[in-house]
């Protein structure tokens, strides 16, 4: 969930591509008379959420979107409704892959060997 | 139709029920071991089958019931008088033990509670598909592009599925997308969805544990019978493999139980398959053995309204 704070920060990366604190702040922070730290505040949540990156430039950080708006709406949509794997263990939904099984790494790096095996075989066609 | 009657009817629908559903639960392992070399497609239709029986067994219970009032099984009631009770729409006991009010209540909540779920599920699928639909980027024939960064790719949809995927998927390489997209469509043509919400229902006469049990067996059965049809379509089953491993590493969440180790292992076993018999043919041999046993139904009928006195009906 994002708030209305975050949202109107993160139209304005979308529409700039990056800012600082500062620039965001003069952007969407001046007009609604709050200060600098709270717009601040905001994009340090957006970057512990992952929806913005950033880059140290001299002693201010740049932040920048990580994903773009139609990703995050249909991201948002999903998740409102329980994303694909919810919805896939409701019997909404069929998905190609829908959970993985826990801590199951070490699994799929079997399975990679058992594949790359049958390849190296030449293994195609099925009985 | 008097309470007692239809208290005794119920309970009656749910013994039998739950005892046919003991008994497929019973039947599980052993018939698992026995569908070990037939096709994916051939369990997945044998494990719906399962999920019906407790249904049959209960239909079995109208038949005895009404079938007497219907001239359609002999009338043995004056041959018991009052020496058990009467499981007969035409001789309706009055008053039941309140003791059934256990099993019948236990059934009418399941059948209410999925049926209520199903519903939901369908409404939900509706609302679902317009949201997705509304934030989709591309459409390309028949395919959904949505702006999603998780390869992934689903079908949503009970009677004509809308095939979904991410716009990461399409990235990949072209042969990695022709086997998730033809697994997909495997799922659509087959409308295993709605199969899964039709079991779903049926499933409301088996006992928790043991539905739950074949739920899981019929969507990993489902899962793999696509898998077989892409391996099939694009004529190699290690490459459908490698899709699956290449999207399940890409997933974010790793948690919960899914069945990729034995798809993956199932796409790679080289032991010649045979197919599973037709759902028709199935249906029809099930179909079948109820219609005999439902010309013995007066002996089945007295038998369980023997067992109901037993219980103390």
């Amino acid at each position: 969930m994002l708030g209305a704070l975050e949202e109107a920060v993160l139209d304005h990366l979308w529409r700039v591509g990056e800012a600082d604190v500062q620039e965001t702040h003069r952007a969407v922070g001046a007009a609604r008379k709050i200060s600098v730290n709270t717009v601040g505040s905001a994009l340090e949540r957006l970057y512990k959420k992952e929806l913005v990156g950033r880059k140290k430039v001299s002693h201010a950080y740049r932040y920048h979107p990580t994903m773009a708006e139609a990703e995050l709406r249909a991201a948002r949509v999903l998740a409102a409704v329980g994303g694909i794997r919810g919805l896939s263990r409701e019997g909404i939904l069929a998905a190609f892959v829908d959970l993985v099984g826990e801590s199951d790494d070490h699994a799929l790096d079997n399975l990679e060997m058992l594949i790359a095996e049958r390849r190296a075989q030449g293994g195609k066609s099925k009985a | 139709m008097s309470w007692g009657f239809a208290l005794l009817f119920v309970a009656a629908c749910a013994f039998v029920a739950f005892a046919a559903s003991a008994l497929s639960g019973a039947m599980i392992i052993p018939v698992e071991r026995a569908l070990g070399r037939v096709r994916a497609h051939g369990r997945a239709r044998i494990w719906l089958l399962f999920s019906f029986l407790p249904l049959f067994a209960s239909v079995l219970v109208v038949v005895g019931a009404f079938g007497p009032w219907m001239g359609l099984t002999p009338d043995h009631c004056a041959t018991h008088f009052e020496e058990h009770v009467h499981l007969c729409f035409g001789h309706q006991a009055r008053s039941a033990s309140l003791f059934l009010i256990l099993p019948a209540s236990a059934l009418a909540t399941r059948i209410a509670q999925r049926f209520l779920r199903a519903a939901e599920r369908v409404l939900r699928a509706r609302r679902v598909r317009g949201e997705l639909l509304a934030v989709q980027t591309a459409t390309v024939g028949d395919v959904h592009v949505l702006p999603l960064g998780e390869a992934n790719a689903f079908v949503l949809g009970y009677w004509s599925p809308t095939l979904f995927v991410s716009r990461a998927l399409l990235e990949r390489p072209a042969s990695e997308v022709e086997a998730v997209l033809a697994h997909e469509r495997a799922h659509a043509d087959r409308r295993d969805p709605l199969r899964r919400l039709v079991a779903f229902l049926a499933l409301a006469f088996h006992l928790p544990g043991i539905a739950d049990a074949l739920e899981r067996r019929i969507g990993v059965a489902q899962e793999m019978a696509a898998d077989a049809h892409a391996a099939g379509q694009i004529g190699d089953p290690v490459r459908v493999a490698e899709a699956l491993l290449t999207v399940a590493r890409g997933q974010t969440a790793h948690r919960g139980h899914g069945a990729i180790p034995e798809r993956i292992i199932e796409l790679l076993n080289e032991t010649p398959q045979y197919g599973g018999p037709p759902l028709r043919a199935l249906f029809a041999g099930v179909a079948f053995a109820f219609m005999t046993v439902a010309l013995g139904a007066g002996a089945v009928h007295h038998m369980l309204e023997s067992a109901l006195s037993f219980l103390g009906a």
